[in-house]
């Protein structure tokens, strides 16, 4: 929620995220989450449209770093573990 | 010559023979394999004369078991153990789990299930995330 709130305050920047998606074929949905902080916590912070998507982009805060992964989310409900963690600093 | 004759003949049926395997290995190739595995605990009710206990599987859909099958792992556990890893399991998919004992006369007891509590295996990671700033 702070992290949502941050981006508000001072949305300044666009940034791309791209990634290769989950391999299993049950998958429903993406979430993109970040955090303040390098390995987490991260919070939810962006639902991609599509299972299959590979990009998004992000409005960000200028001058704020953030860590974001991807995860999948199947049929079932479960949410996988995050991809790699990517730090971005606007 | 003779020797330089096998080595060519060697060689030939090397590449071959390789380039098949590496086709038949991209063939059947499926992404990586499953990161996820089922731990499963239970309290064994040990009774006298017990050869063994069985963990069955089944697929959980629609908020309900489907038909349990043993797990060829999972046969004849010894009595006395009250714990399987199940390895088995397909990524994004739901399972509820039973363990039956196996009595002395070869009877199969009846199941204890965890239906009420399915077990949901999360989807393969994403990868390859990356960041451009616009």
């Amino acid at each position: 929620m702070r992290v949502f709130f941050l981006m508000l305050a001072f949305a300044a920047q666009s940034v791309t995220l791209s990634w290769t998606p989950s391999v299993t074929p049950k998958v429903k949905g993406q979430w993109v989450r970040c955090g303040l902080t390098h390995g987490g916590p991260y919070t939810r912070y962006k639902q991609s449209v599509g299972a299959k998507k590979k990009s998004t982009v992000l409005k960000v805060a200028a001058g704020i770093p953030l860590f974001c992964v991807v995860t999948a989310v199947a049929g079932n409900g479960a949410e996988s573990g995050g991809s790699n963690e990517i730090a971005i600093n606007p | 010559m003779k020797s330089q004759l096998i080595r060519k003949l060697r060689w030939a049926g090397f590449v071959p023979l390789t380039l098949c395997a590496l086709l038949v290995l991209l063939g059947f190739w499926q992404g990586p394999p499953a990161p996820y595995v089922v731990n499963l605990t239970w309290v064994d009710s040990v009774t006298s004369g017990d050869t063994g206990q069985n963990v069955y599987r089944a697929p959980y859909a629609a908020s309900a078991c489907g038909s349990y099958a043993i797990l060829p792992a999972g046969a004849n556990i010894a009595p006395g153990l009250a714990a399987f890893t199940d390895s088995t399991v397909v990524d994004g998919a739901s399972y509820c789990y039973g363990v039956t004992a196996i009595g002395g006369n070869g009877k199969e007891s009846a199941m204890d299930v965890n239906s009420t509590n399915p077990v949901l295996i999360p989807p393969a990671p994403p990868t390859g995330l990356s960041a451009a700033l616009q």
